[in-house]
């Protein structure tokens, strides 16, 4: 009698093993989707863990406007906003020689050296100022339909909506066919759809710097 | 001898499949919930760097340069991800890159730096002529 107890105890504990093994197993297939969660949420935070160590890179340098000068600090406008550099271990260069910083002029631009001490902690190196103007020249980047089309001057209709638009076209104008390959002005024709970057010049007028066919050429 | 044999058969293969029909409905369950979760995150997209580009509203990431970027090279790769197909125009100073998104709106560009400062400005067009800027500055020193 005991020995059939025992006999049929394992029989059931064995069935039972073997229906439910079978099931667990299938939760380890590839397409799991809770495991793909996993993988994802994996992949996202070394992606995180990456940018993150990236900007830990011990020196980096940024390009600022200066907005105010003083004994002591140096205020800076970075794409609008400011920041107070303390000149205490700053060294202020110009041209490879090192200048006192009275030298720096408001509206002038500098490039801003530090050194990453940690996530909260920068140390300016080096202010090294720039005698070019970084300012961007007021510029029009569209696309539409050309309206009409001279030797020297174009005007279009952007596809933005916006007024119809006159600019000049002059020799360092690039002209390209739809895959970048230069083309001539010949070749460009009322209706043509293009784009157009161009750049005001002093007097206000727009000079093309690049018109682009956004077609083959028909004419 | 043999009845008991029987029996216990048929009890264990009972549970058996019970437990089993038990696991089978509790991932049935888990994997519904999943999918209405992944709709749900479909139709109110969140604003995370790669998720959703909207195709009507202009969108642009630039993943490299990174910020504040101290370069040793001269040429660098603008790199990103915009709408599909948008044009995007690269400008380093006064000097233009044009280039295109790719299906998947991925686009990369190799510009050439001046020594000294840069400031770059990546614009995304698209056909409708909606666009949309980002700026930053790289330096380059030899």
């Amino acid at each position: 009698m005991k020995n059939k107890i025992y006999l049929s105890f394992a029989i059931i504990v064995s069935l039972l093993l073997t229906n439910t093994s079978s099931v667990m197993a299938e939760e380890n297939v590839e397409n799991n989707p809770t495991l793909n969660n996993i993988r994802k949420v994996i992949q996202e935070k070394k992606v995180e863990l990456g940018s993150g160590a990236s900007t830990l890179r011990k020196n980096q340098a940024y390009l600022a406007k200066v907005v105010r000068v003083s004994a002591e600090t140096l205020t800076v406008s970075v794409q609008g906003l400011q920041n107070v550099i303390p000149l205490d271990s700053a060294q202020v260069m110009q041209d490879g020689k090192e200048i006192t910083i009275d030298k720096l002029a408001v509206d002038s631009w500098v490039g801003v050296f530090e050194e990453v001490i940690d996530e909260n902690n920068k140390k300016i190196n080096k202010i090294v100022a720039y005698s070019k103007d970084f300012e961007p020249k007021e510029r029009i980047v569209t696309v539409g339909s050309l309206r009409t089309i001279g030797r020297n001057d174009l005007s279009i209709t952007p596809r933005s909506g916006e007024e119809e638009l006159k600019m000049s076209l002059g020799k360092n104008s690039v002209l390209q066919d739809m895959s970048g390959e230069t083309a001539k002005i010949s070749q460009f024709y009322e209706d043509l759809q293009c784009l157009i970057i161009a750049f005001a010049d002093d007097n206000g007028n727009y000079m093309i710097s690049t018109m682009r066919a956004l077609s083959t050429f028909e004419k | 001898m043999r009845k008991e044999i029987l029996l216990a058969i048929f009890v264990g293969m009972s549970l058996g499949l019970m437990i089993t029909f038990g696991i089978y409905q509790g991932r049935q369950n888990s994997t519904t919930k999943q999918n209405t979760d992944s709709n749900r995150a479909i139709i109110n997209p969140v604003s995370s760097d790669s998720a959703t580009l909207q195709k009507n509203t202009a969108e642009l990431v630039v993943n490299s340069p990174e910020p504040n970027l101290l370069s040793k090279e001269e040429e660098i790769i603008v790199s990103g991800m915009s709408n599909p197909n948008n044009f995007i125009i690269i400008f380093v100073n006064d000097q233009e890159y044009i280039t295109n998104a790719d299906e998947a709106g991925n686009f990369s560009s190799k510009v050439t730096l001046e020594e000294g400062g840069n400031l770059l400005n990546v614009t995304s067009l698209d056909e409708d002529g909606r666009k949309v800027e980002k700026q930053l500055s790289v330096i380059y020193e030899k």
